[in-house]
């Protein structure tokens, strides 16, 4: 009886300590205590630098990052005997002094549960103290659906091995819809024979390795074209994972280079191809797409001419308003390095805030300011290195005749386009 | 620090040269590289694997690009800011993409030793890179793969499902070899 009035008010303990410790942090849950073998300490509370009560009792807390979803945890230890903290705070431990202290597991789905943990390998993470609580960050993300258990171990009266362990049970991951393919650019659907890149947006984080089999590029007659892509065995993602970027391979657009002498172009002028994606290229769960992916295009004659901005049309806005400014380019730019080669700049000179759309098939970028416009001179500023399909620098074909044209360094970075704001 | 790279955006590829020890103030130190022969059209295409070598008392660069021109130049060349060209000393054949580089002496001669995705492990004597031109035209219309004449090539046949290689020490090469599904870490003696 009394030991189920401490459960009790152990609890309570624990959750007013979460509270107060957590701060912005949401609390998650415990699953499952185990109450201390050999006795604890359960009821007493004190003071620490005037801030809210914390409890002295031993207790282990899972707190999910800041960011749900994200399978981030910490773990709060409290109840740390005083020798163990002054240990700790001392003895400059490392990583196996500490798991001596608290170490976390892995519960193996179908193992009978076991508290031997001899020979277990520990999860690894980082240790720190924060006044008297000892905080556990692993390194990686908890594993959805996987129990955790939490071991903290000192020594209990008369040299007794004193134990407290605390189960944890990550969430299963909500179900969500299949990822699909959202957006491939180029959008436009006449693209020049030296096409340089697709870019391939999904719905949702996929999985790497092996992507190309997944890609298929087919002439006319609907056979696949051998080898059109660059494969790269590191892949081409965006940090995101929702986002992967496709080369063709520039052997077979370069001129004078063997490839594209031995076997030609990939993609074939006056033809229609289509880029086909199939549904079995698996997301970040290991789900399949919720459909395959077609795009099909007309191939017309290659690109040879580099971007010029000085065709580009600017539609000026007027002062007082937050009217978008509006660039029309004389080709489709590339849709990844419009979004961040393109720049307005202040009548100071400073860099002017805002959003940027891109639109018309890559050919017009529209500029909305997060201020309104002041009267006089803005710009306009482009780096040079922007690209349009075929892989064109301003200034700067994809590939040109080293022998007519070899400058010694490199020259101008970005163009400047100035424009009048009345 | 040579540093050569891929992006996800941008095509053009500059390999950037950092002076080291490192200095907290490290320039813009891309170099441009082209490569080819006369009347050949070139570009910025990206480094797949490079290393250097030591031959004729000059420090040499050997990159293999992924559109798959094997390009040799002096390294004094490689200063930061500079457009340079490199010279076209092999072809490594279509659809065929470099994997790793290493370079080694054996018998008092140089050796390129070179891993590619499906011709296979080359070797390639280089000797004379120093005193070797640009190769300026294929040998015949069905030679996949050339070197330049002064400089030896190899097919390491028995070598096979190489999956990256790097070399141990003098006489040995590390490799992780695909052996039919199985990936296997090996030393093999240098060929």
């Amino acid at each position: 009886m009394i030991s189920e009035y401490s459960r009790i008010a152990a609890r309570v303990l624990r959750a007013a300590a979460a509270l107060a410790a957590g701060g912005a942090l949401s609390f998650t849950r415990v699953d499952a205590a185990e109450a201390p073998a050999g006795g604890g300490r359960f009821n007493s509370t004190r003071q620490i630098n005037g801030g809210p009560p914390v409890a002295t009792e031993r207790s282990i807390f899972w707190y999910e990052d800041s960011s749900p979803g994200n399978y981030r945890y910490r773990i709060e230890v409290t109840g740390l005997e005083p020798d163990v903290l002054t240990q700790a705070r001392t003895g400059n431990w490392d990583t196996s002094r500490w798991q001596e202290l608290f170490a976390v597991y892995t519960i193996e789905p179908g193992q009978p549960r076991s508290s031997d943990f001899s020979g277990r390998v520990a999860i690894v993470g980082s240790y720190r103290l924060n006044e008297d609580i000892l905080v556990f960050t692993p390194q990686f993300p908890l594993q959805p659906g996987l129990s955790y258990v939490g071991v903290l171990r000192q020594p209990g009266p008369m040299g007794i091995d004193n134990r407290t362990m605390v189960t944890f049970t990550a969430p299963e991951r909500p179900a969500t819809p299949l990822a699909r393919i959202t957006n491939v650019f180029p959008s436009t659907d006449v693209l020049p024979e030296n096409l340089l890149k697709f870019y391939v947006h999904f719905s949702a984080p996929m999985q790497s390795g092996d992507i190309y089999r997944h890609i298929h590029l087919l002439d006319q007659e609907g056979r696949e074209i051998e080898l059109p892509f660059l494969e790269i065995g590191e892949e081409l993602w965006d940090p995101s994972m929702t986002r992967v970027t496709l080369l063709l391979d520039p052997g077979r657009i370069k001129r004078g280079v063997r490839p594209l002498e031995e076997v030609g172009s990939a993609l074939h002028i006056g033809e229609t191809h289509a880029l086909v994606i199939d549904r079995d290229w698996t997301d970040a769960n290991g789900r399949p797409l919720s459909d395959a992916f077609r795009k099909e295009f007309r191939v017309v004659e290659p690109d040879r001419t580099p971007p010029d901005p000085a065709a580009w049309t600017i539609s000026a806005p007027q002062a007082g308003s937050r009217t978008p400014l509006s660039v029309g380019f004389d080709e489709p730019i590339d849709h990844a390095l419009v979004q961040r080669m393109v720049r307005v700049t202040a009548p100071t000179g400073e860099p002017v805030s805002g959003s940027i759309m891109i639109t018309r098939e890559e050919r017009q970028w529209t500029f909305l300011p997060d201020a309104a416009w002041r009267p006089g001179t803005y710009a306009l500023v482009v780096e040079t290195v922007i690209e349009d399909l075929a892989g064109n620098n301003v200034g700067k074909p994809f590939d040109v005749d080293i022998f007519e044209n070899v400058q010694r360094t490199l020259t101008s970075e970005s163009v400047t386009l100035p424009f009048e704001v009345r | 620090m040579i540093v050569a790279g891929l992006s996800n955006e941008e095509f053009a590829s500059t390999l950037r040269s950092i002076p080291y020890p490192f200095t907290t103030n490290v320039a813009n130190t891309g170099i441009e590289i082209y490569h080819g022969s006369d009347g050949q059209f070139e570009t910025r295409a990206p480094v797949r694997t490079f290393t250097t070598v030591n031959i004729g008392n000059q420090q040499r660069l050997l990159a293999a690009y992924t559109c798959t021109p094997l390009v040799d130049l002096a390294l004094s060349e490689l200063t930061p800011g500079a457009q340079v060209r490199g010279k076209t000393i092999a072809e490594l054949g279509n659809g065929n993409r470099p994997i790793d580089m290493i370079v080694y002496q054996k018998d008092g001669s140089n050796f390129l030793l070179m891993a590619n995705s499906s011709r296979g492990v080359m070797k390639i004597g280089i000797d004379n890179l120093d005193r070797t031109e640009s190769i300026t035209s294929p040998v015949s219309d069905d030679a996949l793969v050339q070197s330049h004449e002064n400089l030896s090539l190899e097919d390491i046949s028995t070598w096979t499902g190489i999956a990256h290689l790097d070399r141990l020490d003098n006489a040995h090469a590390l490799v992780l070899h695909n052996a039919g599904g199985s990936m296997n870490l090996e030393t093999r003696l240098l060929p």
